[in-house]
């Protein structure tokens, strides 16, 4: 998106909340500084005027001030390191939550799989880096500016000539020199980038297929080409290194060129007596002595390109679009108790060009089981997340008992219809934590009674710490199956009228896969089920059955009927029935 | 441990130090000249002329520096870039063993590219600076010594109070604050889980409440940072303030005693100009420490990964074994038809064709094989012995974790067993080459893994030199041709771009066409379960059998209709042997056997109402 002065602009306001802690740590770091330019420059009026022999009475003031600064420079850079500190701390909260804010309407995305490790783990990074907004970014340049103001005054007392060569050098060396290394290592850092994906990508790729490469002894081969790419990477590396040590050399010598040239003219104002002897150590020492702000400055320019970056990519991410969540229409529906479920020529397409799901209708009564059936990627997944209400439909009509989807805000379909997903999301924390999530006053009756039904009791009560028990504790201990029926526990304790299960027994062995169908009868006594499944076990238990195929429904009715048939259903059926599980 | 033994490097190069040596000296002659020009001005009343060579002396100084120090820098750096690159090449030559059981690959990539980078900053700026940090003021003292004692003793005091902090950071305040910044991790990694829970959050309309708890835990960890930091801090500006305060008593001492008027100015000024050099060496290394901290931990990892490697040293062992295998092999050879054969004159590739002949006719025996993945855990075969018949089809049957994937591991020679051994014929699989031996062996996993090249170079891999023919021929047999053809690129598209997206069913025929082009005796397959639709699965059942014609095979089963055509059944649980023999007989003989049957008829006679 845009361009970066817009980028910098939203990230600034995002800071603006924290002016006054960022001026005051500014201010801190300022002073530190200036204490550290006051100390040499008062350390060296000492001397100079020692050497001519000045009472020492006139000394006193200089040799308090010596010390007041020799202890100001600690507790000023102390009290920065506090306040700077602070505001980072201040500050990634600040973009954790605003890309939390951010980022809730557009999830489940239509056009990328935001869930993905990948990406998420891309945008959660960039958040961090971003922390160092203020202290790299916006804190380094201020005091440079203020250390650069308080020199041209300082120089400015004994001659304006002095300040403004001053200036020249000392500006140059802090802003000159980091955009010369940064123009110069520019196509060096974008190959880089580029070499970097490569060799992850390839990396991971071969990496995941090392078995493949064993086999079909490639591995050796395989081993050159990534070494070679690290090579590539390391030759680029060493010549970016070359690159940006010019920051630190180079501000260096402009640090001797600004002293020598300083001499060449205030050499001779001594001589006239223009200048008084005693100041010539004095300011030669004090431009010695700011420089010392120099060294932040190139990290700075980085910082902020690198802050340009990650902002760019979260805001790439950010401005998808996306329906605007509708507020509600008709408040009272929780309270129809009429939660006939009727889905209307459903269309729905990730990429408006190829419809993920073409003209879906059925209807699901009260209390009544529908089984939708098909194989993977037919778009039972997506009927799943529309019907939750994650997805808007593209077109067509969805009714809960005579209200449509349209008058609903999200989370009061999501108050009548719950949904275990396929991949059960388990948050870190204890399960009891994982199941409060869903309904933070549960009683412990209610929590006992949605483990019963999801047939996780005996597997709970073997646990040393029970319910208590955290989810990382676990690890490897934790089966799939087990994640799935703490999903299925937690949609449960829910208790909406309406309850989807996508895909909840794959991966279960056949035993537990049985008791979970039978909990999930039972549970249909008081609710209305809608199981997705490509597991055709026990179908016969269900009043309805769809079958998708590509999208579309291509036939639909009870198990007996359907086998009858012998269309698509009852070869899938067949076929899946001869597998040893 | 901080200082490991690395640092001597930049002892023993001579360069470095030299370098050092030199850099120190600029600084203190430019400390030098200033002073002397200073006073030649303000005392002597030198006009700009008089002392013009000075300041050019100076300037050229200024200059020489920067390439000094270009060199040094480059000098660390080339020697982080060794050690980098060193580490990786080692890495890829154990091969992890976390990566063949396909376990943690996301952490051992991590390791392998972001892990060894985080050395960078350890090599090339901790260590050198902790060199020139005992290099410079050591320098300084000596000079500053016979210049002024008083001095000295100040500087001598004070320099050890600066490493005598760091240290103290790193053992006391440190570790507290270490102990902050894993909290601070723990708040990312639940930042992260929670972004993750997203669709989850929403589908329990708890959106609100997670953020609050984002705000909340992000204040209390700040204020319990803050309030750790504080005293971390103190340790950071006692340092600060014992650089300062020491500057301000020399410059106080010396002023005194200049007044007293034994002292000489140009001297003084030296002093006070070198005073800042002297500690700056030492505050720098306690600004890269944290970065040294970051080195260590990477270290810790590296070591862990190496560790996991149980294959240490292969690549050295594998020219003996290759000569001690086209031996034997022509011993072999000699034995079977001594008048046709001169073992010494056996090439590498007469033997490997050789294999191939040989075991068209061997058997493939296991003899009290046992193996653990590693000491601790329970074996995963325990003590197995059968006989696999050249030509014959063997299945593999057994619950999760009854060890048929880890039979399949031995065999590849990916592991080699933890006791009792594996023959092809008479001779030992420990003592053939890996190499030599996988390529008599065509292997088709669960989930193939298809590289992120054309399709046709990921059927090549089988035989990199094939024809395109040849390709397509064996696309055919796989029955995967008319799918390749119908991709907008045909036999050069991408597995992972949009419309080609291939489906697991696609990618196991791709494995069967890799699998024909490769035309090995031996053939490894592990049936699919998951990620494909029955009606598909059963089609790929079928082309299976046609490349099972003529060969040796091990199947890991899942299905009846495989078991049932199977020649031999072994029948694994719990890593050992349950049953051998033909369908019947194990009916007959197991009840583990038939138990597993008896529920495949129940399911296979459906509840028709």
């Amino acid at each position: 998106m845009k361009n970066k002065a817009q980028i910098f602009n939203k990230l600034l306001k995002l800071t603006l909340d924290y002016k006054f802690a960022m001026l005051t740590a500014t201010l801190m770091a300022f002073l530190a500084v200036g204490s550290g330019i006051g100390l040499m420059m008062t350390s060296s009026f000492i001397i100079a005027s020692a050497a001519l022999q000045t009472p020492i009475f006139k000394l006193q003031v200089a040799i308090v001030g010596v010390r007041f600064f020799g202890i100001a420079r600690g507790i000023f850079r102390y009290l920065e390191r506090y306040f700077s500190h602070n505001i980072t701390f201040k500050l990634l909260a600040k973009f954790r939550i605003w890309f939390f804010q951010s980022l809730e309407p557009l999830i489940p995305s239509k056009k990328f799989d935001l869930t993905s490790g990948d990406l998420l783990s891309r945008a959660t990074e960039d958040v961090e880096s971003l922390e160092h907004f203020y202290v790299r970014v916006i804190s380094p340049p201020l005091v440079f500016l203020g250390i650069s103001l308080l020199m041209f005054i300082l120089l400015g007392i004994f001659d304006i000539r002095y300040s403004f060569i001053f200036s020249i050098l000392f500006v140059g060396s802090g802003i000159g020199i980091p955009i010369l290394t940064l123009i110069l290592s520019r196509k060096i850092g974008i190959e880089l980038v580029n070499l970097k994906a490569i060799i992850e990508e390839t990396t991971v790729d071969y990496f995941q297929g090392i078995k493949e490469l064993l086999v079909y002894d490639l591995y050796e081969n395989w081993k050159k080409e990534i070494l070679s790419l690290q090579n590539q990477i390391l030759a680029l590396e060493s010549k970016m290194n070359k690159i940006q040590s010019l920051n630190e050399i180079l501000a260096g010598l402009f640090m001797n060129l600004t002293v020598a040239v300083l001499l060449f003219v205030a050499i001779p104002d001594v001589n006239t007596g223009k200048l008084n002897g005693i100041y010539l150590s004095v300011i030669t020492i004090g431009i010695m002595a700011s420089f010392e702000i120099i060294s932040q400055m190139p990290l700075a320019f980085q910082y902020l390109s690198k802050s340009f970056e990650s902002a760019k990519r979260l805001y790439d991410i950010l401005e998808l679009p996306y329906a605007e969540p509708k507020k509600a229409v008709s408040p009272n529906i929780i309270n129809n108790n009429f939660y006939n479920l009727k889905v209307h020529n459903l269309n729905f397409s990730y990429d408006g060009i190829r419809n993920t799901l073409s003209n879906i209708n059925f209807e699901l009564k009260e209390r009544e089981k529908l089984a939708i059936v098909g194989t993977s990627g037919a778009g039972k997944s997506t009927l799943a997340n529309i019907l939750a209400g994650l997805l808007p439909p593209d077109s067509g009509e969805i009714l809960i008992g005579n209200t449509s989807y349209y008058d609903l805000a999200p989370e009061q379909i999501r108050q009548i219809i719950s949904l275990v997903p396929q991949k059960v999301h388990l948050f870190a924390g204890t399960i009891r934590e994982n199941l409060l999530f869903a309904k933070p006053d549960a009683t412990e009756g209610e929590i006992l009674e949605a483990l019963q039904m999801s047939q996780l009791q005996s597997f709970i009560e073997r646990l040393p710490k029970k319910l208590d028990t955290y989810i990382a504790e676990l690890g490897n201990n934790l089966s799939g199956g087990e994640i799935k029926r703490i999903g299925i526990a937690r949609a449960l304790l829910r208790n909406t009228p309406i309850i989807i299960f996508d895909e909840v027994t794959s991966h279960l062995d056949p035993f537990t896969e049985s008791a979970i169908l039978d909990s999930i009868l039972k549970i249909s006594k008081e609710k209305s089920i809608i199981y997705i499944t490509h597991r055709l076990t026990r179908m016969d238990i269900f009043n309805h059955i769809i079958v998708i195929q590509n999208g579309q429904i291509v036939e639909q009715g009870k198990h007996s009927e359907l086998i009858k048939h012998g269309f698509y259903y009852s070869k899938l059926f067949y076929s899946f029935a001869k597998r040893l599980e | 441990m901080l200082i490991s033994k690395e640092l001597f490097f930049f002892v023993r190069s001579k360069k470095f130090v030299l370098l050092g040596l030199i850099s120190a000296s600029i600084t203190i002659s430019q400390a030098f000249i200033l002073s002397r020009t200073i006073s030649k001005v303000f005392l002597e009343r030198n006009v700009l002329s008089d002392i013009q060579t000075l300041i050019y002396i100076f300037i050229i100084f200024s200059l020489i520096k920067p390439l000094i120090n270009f060199l040094q820098n480059t000098l660390s750096h080339s020697f982080a870039s060794k050690i980098k690159s060193n580490i990786r090449t080692s890495l890829l030559n154990q091969i992890p063993s976390a990566l063949l059981l396909q376990e943690r690959t996301g952490s051992a990539i991590n390791t392998f590219l972001t892990g060894v980078d985080k050395l960078e900053n350890y090599f090339a700026k901790f260590l050198p600076q902790l060199f020139l940090a005992i290099l410079i003021p050591l320098f300084i003292l000596i000079l500053v010594f016979p210049i002024d004692f008083i001095t000295g003793i100040v500087f001598t005091f004070t320099a050890p109070i600066i490493p005598f902090f760091m240290f103290l950071i790193g053992s006391i305040a440190e570790k507290l604050s270490q102990k902050q910044w894993k909290s601070l991790k723990l708040l990312s990694a639940y930042y992260f889980d929670v972004i993750q829970g997203l669709p989850t959050i929403k589908l329990f309309n708890r959106s609100k409440e997670v953020l609050r708890k984002i705000e909340e835990i992000t204040n209390i960890f700040r204020i319990k940072t803050l309030s750790v930091l504080k005293i971390a801090f103190i340790s950071a500006m006692v340092m600060e303030l014992t650089a300062t305060i020491s500057i301000a008593i020399v410059a106080v001492a010396i002023g005194l005693r200049l007044l007293s008027g034994n002292f000489n100015f140009a001297e003084a000024l030296f002093i006070l100009i070198i005073a800042p050099e002297f500690y700056l060496p030492m505050r720098q290394l306690g600004i890269s420490y944290h970065s040294a901290l970051d080195g260590i931990s990477a270290c810790d990892s590296i070591k862990e990964l190496l560790a996991s490697s149980n294959r240490n040293n292969i690549n050295n062992n594998n020219e003996k074994i290759e000569n001690l295998t086209s031996r034997e092999i022509g011993l072999f050879i000699k034995n079977q038809s001594p008048n046709n054969f001169n073992s010494s004159e056996i090439s590498f590739k007469d033997s490997k064709n050789w294999i191939k002949s040989y075991l068209e006719t061997a058997p493939i025996f296991f003899e009290n094989v046992t193996f653990a993945y590693n000491e601790r855990n329970i074996k995963a075969l325990d003590s197995i012995s059968f006989k696999i018949e050249p030509k014959k089809i063997t299945a593999i049957v057994g619950e999760t974790g009854a060890g048929k994937s880890t039979l399949m591991n031995l065999l590849l020679k990916f592991f080699e067993p933890t006791e009792g051994t594996i023959k092809a014929g008479e001779f030992n699989l420990e003592d053939i080459n890996e190499i030599e031996w996988r390529q008599n062996i065509a292997w088709i996993p669960q989930n193939p893994h298809l590289f992120n090249k054309t399709i046709l170079e990921n059927i090549k891999i089988a035989k990199p030199e094939a024809s395109f023919e040849e390709v397509v021929e064996s696309a055919r047999r796989a029955r995967i041709h008319n799918f390749i053809a119908s991709l907008p690129n045909g036999y050069y598209s991408f597995p992972g771009e949009g419309s080609s997206k291939i489906s697991g069913g696609e990618a196991q025929r791709i494995a069967i066409a890799r699998a024909y082009l490769k035309d090995a005796p031996l053939l490894l397959v592990d049936e699919p379960t998951a990620n494909i639709d029955p009606i598909t699965e059963e089609e790929i059942i079928l082309d299976f059998f046609n490349l099972f014609r003529d060969r040796t095979v091990l199947i890991i089963a899942h299905r009846m209709d495989t078991i049932r055509k199977a020649d031999r059944i072994v029948l694994l649980q719990n890593g050992r042997i349950a049953g051998i023999g033909s369908h019947d007989e194990l009916l007959k003989t197991s009840d583990y056997y038939k138990k597993i049957f008896k529920e495949q008829d129940e399911k296979q006679s459906p509840n028709i109402q």
